[in-house]
Order: structure tokens, then C-alpha cells, then sequence
């Protein structure tokens, strides 16, 4: 059994000693890697299919642990299921094996489980003298030979999460899978029966096999470890690994098998990238704030400045002339636009605090812009104009019923009130629900139309206007678009000059 | 002495003509409602009638007060030597508002609204 074979062999280069048990009351040995037949100076043959207790007093001696003490932390693991450590000291300084300036070393206990169940025990051993570990344990002979359980491999290997195979040279530039583990499959979503025995390249597809190919070749050539980050597209989905491949070479210096682990860092990738998205919303935002701030003072000053200068004026002025009482309107109108002013940051700020959302409920537009137009007939008889609805009645959106209302209001008013002198008006209000991410509702008009140009985005910026004289302050699309952004939708203008305009209104969603 | 006045707010003008009319300057005033139209009448002047001095106001919709500049300055040179001294008279309190006018070689100084009779001593001094 060649996949057999080629676990064992990956097994056994591990240079920290494992020993597997089973768990029920024998505790029988089921596999030892060569580090650890070295250590206890046993070899497997004596040690599998025996009780720890009786192949391995010399384990115990090693660790410092009485008998009664290991099924102790036996029983902790299995009751538990988790892994337990104990610092041991290895005493013993003639030791053959251990170097004299090992201070101590702790072995650990983890449970492999299938289901629920505790199954094994694995055993391992750490030397806490990092440097002297490869000396200490380094095995003299490689034994391909080493005939381990099939069942405890695997499910040492299956148990992690982490991406585990090997790769058999066949010649150079040549890699044949002869092993994956379950992570492979559930990572990848390729099933691991197709993929042992395959090629890589019939495995890996481009552009990402150029890349492992290369990087190979690079591990073969500095005779090292190689690593680095991948995106590839599997049955699974887009997938971003940290890969490391390992070089192993047999007696003659000839890579024969390369040790391939993947640690799957999608989630991570995935969440730096929506974080990235969310510090550039945050950043927009903020410039937003700062400029409302710098718009808002300045069009709190301009009234209060005249104010303040019609008021310096005022006692010099002959009381009842006409003078006077023009002094007297002009103030006042002052004061009533700061007062506005006030009002309109209010507003703005009670839809910024989406305060207004907990209201939120089913809202068929065609409804409200009935609403609208019949609260408009007047203006629009007196414009001359003619408004057309035609919306599905099944188009509804999760919506404030009062934020709805406020954007048919405003884009119909502006359509009445930005009218062409040169034809009767005509408003069309529509619906389009083709796009099932973006439902929208278009709002045309044949009116005088908008310089796109030459205003571009600040159409939708706060006190900004693009006519003469008093009419319109600049805030009716301001409010259009910071309610619908209230709503996580979004508006789009087209606009031709002396032909006319449509505002297209997008929601997040319909209800269904 | 010429003295135009651009501004879009009605109530604006009204107060720089009367702070103008009570410091008793002698002067033949002009106001338009926007950029556009100032630029319209001023181009068609001849080097004789255009204003001493302009008084701009920054925000105003279509045209601002710096896409005024931006056009006026573009205007024949020889009409413009030394002829118009224009000073920006805006409510705008923002300091960037005051280095970008001491960057522009047209404007003579910034005044903020309302127009005081100091600010007005300062004009008839300099013209």
C-alpha cells in the first residue's frame, strides 16, 4: 500500500516523538515514530500491539511519571477531550541518549476523536533544549519499512485543520499527489480520491500552477522550505492560502517527495478587505461632515451678517418712512432665513441619526406619489403640467413611509418648478424592477434641464444652486439623497440641457 | 468714482448700497444679481466706464465669485491694468477663503459682511 507507506514516511521524520495509543484499558501501542523508538531505545516491532505499561517502563523513567499517574492524565484526556501538558523532568544524566544539559522536557496528551469519541491518545514528546533536539532525536535510519496502522495515520492526519499533502517527484519539473488529507477536500472541494495519483497540473489549474511549479523547483534547488500566498479558484470557492512546500531527499541528494501544507486564510483576506471598504466609507464620511460643517456656518452667517448690518443702520433711520419699513422687511426676512437654516439643520441631522427608521414598514410607491400628486395639483394646474404614474402596484420597499414621501415631493416640485417656458410640462414617473439587485422608480421631466458638465456631483450637495435669482435654497436633493442614503439606497441623475431630466431612485431591495 | 456690486442676495445689495450712501460716497453704483450678467455688461464696456472698483460676493450659484475672477482676468488686458480693484465681500468667515484671495493678483482685499464704514474708509483711501 503505497499511501500507507508514504504517510509512515512523512510520520516518521517528525523529529518530536509520537507515540499512539488506543484508549480503551490496554492502552495498546498502535504506532511509534523512529524519534521516539530511539528515545526509549526500544524499536517498533517490540513496542506495537502491546501495552504501553509493559513495552515502555522505560518511557515512564523517562518522563518521571509512575504508572498510576499516566492513566491518570489518560483518563483526564478522555474525559475531557482535551489535551493535557505536563512538565516532566528528565533526570538521569548518564542517560545515552539525553545530552547533559537537557534541563527538562513536558509531554503532552491530545485526544484524536471520531464523532464524540475519544479513540486514541497521541503521546508526544518535547525537549524544552530546542537546539539539541535534532542531536538528541535525530533517528539513524530512515525505516520505509515501518508498517503503521492505517487507520490512526489517517485520522492523525484527517484531524487537522490544515491542508496536508505529498507530492512524489517523478522527474524533474514531474508531481504526482500520492497523499491529501480531509482538510485538502474541504478547503479545495476537490474529493481526495480524484486527486491522489493525479498530476499537479491536472489538479491545480493556472494561473496558480505556474506559480507552485516555480516555487517547487525553488524548494528543490536551496534544498529548503519554501512558502508563500496563493489565490486560487476551487470547487469551493476563491480561496487564499499560506503554502509551504518541504524538500525531501533520499541517499543520493535527489528530491524525491515534497511535504506540502496549505493554511487556509480566506476568512482573514475576506475580512481585511471589508474592513478596507469600511475605513474608505468612513473616510467619505467624514469628508462629508466636514464639509456640511463648512456649508452649514457659512449659510448660517450670510443672514446673520445682513442682519447685523441692517440693524447698525436702523437708528439713523426717520421712523415710518419708507426707508424704515423697508429696513424693517429686510430684517425680518433676515431673520426668518436663519431661522430656516436652523430648521434645515435639524432635519438633516434627525436623518443622519436615522431616528426616523424604527418606523420602517412595507410602503407601495405608487401610493405615495398619488399622495404627492394630488398635494402638487394645484402647482402643477397653475404650471400647466401633466403627471403621469405608472408604477407597479407590487412595487414596495422596507422603507419610512415620510422619507418616501419627502423624495417624491422634492423631485416632483423640482420638475414643476425648473419647468421649460418653451413646451407644456410633462412629469412620468416609473417603475423598474428588471433588476432585481436595484429595484429603481425614474422620475422624467421634459423640462429645462441641467448642465451636467458643468455642475457634475454638486447637484446633490447641500445649498448648492444652479439657478438665478431666490427661488430653490439647495437643500431639495440634499435631502432627496441623504434620505435615501438614511435607506441604503442611492439616486442617479441624466440630464440633457433644454431637453429635459430623469432622476432614477434606487432601493436595496423590494419586499416581497 | 464706479462702483460695481455683484451679489446674488437682493438684501445684500440693498445694505452695501446704503453703507456706501451713508459714509456719503459720490459714486455712481452698478449691482448685478449674478456673474453671468457682470460679465456680460463689463465686457462690453469700454476702458473708460468699466467700475473703479468691484465688489464680489463668493457664493453665488452657476458663477462664483473665484469662476468670476477666473473669467474676468481672461478679459483684454489693457481694459484691466490697473483699472478695476476688486474686493471680495463675502459673509464667509473661512480663513482659506482669505489666503486664496491674498494668492490672487486681482483682488485687493477681503472684506467680510456686513460691509463696515471702516471698510469703506479703506476703499476711498486706496482708489
Amino acid at each position: 500500500m503505497a499511501k500507507i507507506q508514504t504517510i509512515a514516511a512523512a510520520f516518521s521524520h517528525t523529529v518530536i516523538p509520537h507515540l499512539v495509543v488506543s484508549c480503551d484499558s490496554s492502552h495498546t501501542v498502535r504506532f511509534a515514530n523512529a524519534a521516539l523508538c530511539n528515545l526509549i531505545g526500544q524499536s517498533q516491532e517490540e513496542l506495537l500491539g502491546t501495552s504501553i505499561f509493559i513495552a515502555s517502563a522505560r518511557l515512564l523513567e523517562l518522563l518521571a511519571l509512575t504508572e498510576p499517574q499516566l492513566i491518570q492524565l489518560f483518563e483526564q484526556v478522555r474525559v475531557t477531550k482535551t489535551s493535557a501538558k505536563r512538565l516532566v523532568s528528565c533526570h538521569d544524566g548518564s542517560d545515552r541518549l539525553m545530552a547533559a544539559d537537557i534541563k527538562g522536557c513536558f509531554c503532552e496528551i491530545y485526544p484524536i476523536m471520531e464523532g464524540s469519541e475519544v479513540i486514541h491518545l497521541v503521546i508526544q514528546v518535547v525537549v524544552l533544549k530546542g537546539a539539541l533536539l535534532s542531536d538528541t532525536f535525530e533517528f539513524k535510519q530512515q525505516n520505509h519499512s515501518t508498517v503503521a496502522p492505517r487507520q490512526s495515520l489517517e485520522m492523525i492526519m484527517d484531524s487537522l485543520s490544515n491542508v496536508l499533502f505529498t507530492l512524489d517527484v517523478e522527474s524533474v519539473g514531474v508531481y504526482r499527489f500520492s497523499f491529501a488529507n480531509r482538510a485538502f477536500q474541504v478547503t479545495t472541494g476537490l474529493p481526495v480520491e480524484k486527486v491522489i495519483g493525479k498530476y499537479v497540473h491536472e489538479v491545480i489549474p493556472e494561473p496558480s500552477l505556474t506559480i507552485v511549479l516555480g516555487k517547487y523547483q525553488e524548494a528543490i534547488v536551496r534544498k529548503q522550505q519554501v512558502s508563500w500566498q496563493e489565490v486560487s479558484h476551487y470547487p469551493a470557492g476563491q480561496k487564499t492560502g499560506e503554502v509551504s512546500v518541504i524538500p525531501m531527499f533520499d541517499a543520493a541528494g535527489n528530491c524525491f517527495r515534497l511535504v506540502g501544507m496549505v493554511h487556509d486564510i480566506t476568512e482573514h483576506k475576506e475580512a481585511e478587505t471589508k474592513q478596507m471598504r469600511l475605513t474608505e466609507d468612513l473616510y467619505q464620511h467624514n469628508r462629508d461632515l466636514e464639509q456640511f460643517t463648512y456649508i452649514l456656518s457659512h449659510n448660517l452667517r450670510a443672514p446673520l451678517a445682513n442682519a447685523l448690518g441692517l440693524v447698525r443702520h436702523l437708528p439713523d433711520v426717520a421712523a415710518g418712512t419708507e426707508k424704515f419699513n423697508q429696513y424693517v422687511s429686510y430684517l425680518t426676512t433676515s431673520i426668518e432665513n436663519l431661522d430656516k437654516v436652523l430648521k434645515d439643520l435639524n432635519q438633516i441631522l434627525s436623518i443622519r441619526d436615522r431616528q426616523n427608521l424604527f418606523d420602517v414598514e412595507p410602503v407601495a410607491l405608487t401610493a405615495v406619489c398619488s399622495q404627492v400628486g394630488e398635494a402638487l395639483k394645484a402647482e402643477l394646474a397653475q404650471a400647466g403640467g401633466q403627471l403621469k404614474i405608472d408604477i407597479d402596484p407590487s412595487f414596495k420597499v422596507q422603507a419610512s413611509r415620510a422619507y418616501l414621501y419627502s423624495i417624491c415631493y422634492n423631485l416632483i416640485s423640482n420638475a414643476i418648478k425648473y419647468r421649460s417656458k418653451d413646451r407644456p410640462l410633462h412629469i412620468n414617473v416609473t417603475s423598474d424592477s428588471t433588476m432585481e439587485e436595484e429595484p429603481a422608480i425614474h422620475f422624467t421631466d421634459n423640462g429645462s434641464g441641467i448642465d451636467l458638465e458643468k455642475t457634475g456631483k454638486d447637484i446633490f450637495k447641500l445649498y448648492k444652486r444652479f439657478h438665478s435669482g431666490t427661488e430653490g435654497r439647495g437643500i431639495g436633493l440634499f435631502l432627496v439623497k441623504t434620505h435615501l442614503e438614511a435607506m441604503e439606497g442611492h439616486i442617479k441623475v441624466q440630464s440633457k440641457p433644454n431637453r429635459g431630466t430623469t432622476f432614477s431612485v434606487f432601493f436595496k431591495e423590494l419586499v416581497r | 468714482m464706479n462702483i460695481a456690486i455683484i451679489d446674488d442676495d437682493p438684501i445684500s445689495i440693498f445694505l452695501t448700497e446704503m453703507s456706501l450712501e451713508k459714509e456719503g460716497v459720490w459714486a455712481k453704483l452698478k449691482s448685478f444679481m449674478s456673474a453671468e450678467e457682470a460679465l456680460q455688461v463689463l465686457e462690453a464696456h469700454s476702458l473708460n466706464d468699466l467700475p473703479d472698483v468691484i465688489l464680489l460676493d463668493l457664493n453665488m450659484p452657476i458663477i462664483n465669485g473665484w469662476q468670476f475672477l477666473e473669467i474676468f482676468q481672461h478679459l483684454p488686458a489693457a481694459k484691466l491694468q490697473g483699472k478695476c480693484a476688486v474686493y471680495i465681500l463675502t459673509s464667509s468667515l473661512d480663513t482659506a477663503d482669505t489666503v486664496k484671495a491674498g494668492e490672487n493678483a486681482l483682488v485687493k482685499g477681503i472684506i467680510h459682511k456686513p460691509i463696515t464704514p471702516e471698510d469703506i474708509g479703506v476703499i476711498l483711501l486706496s482708489n
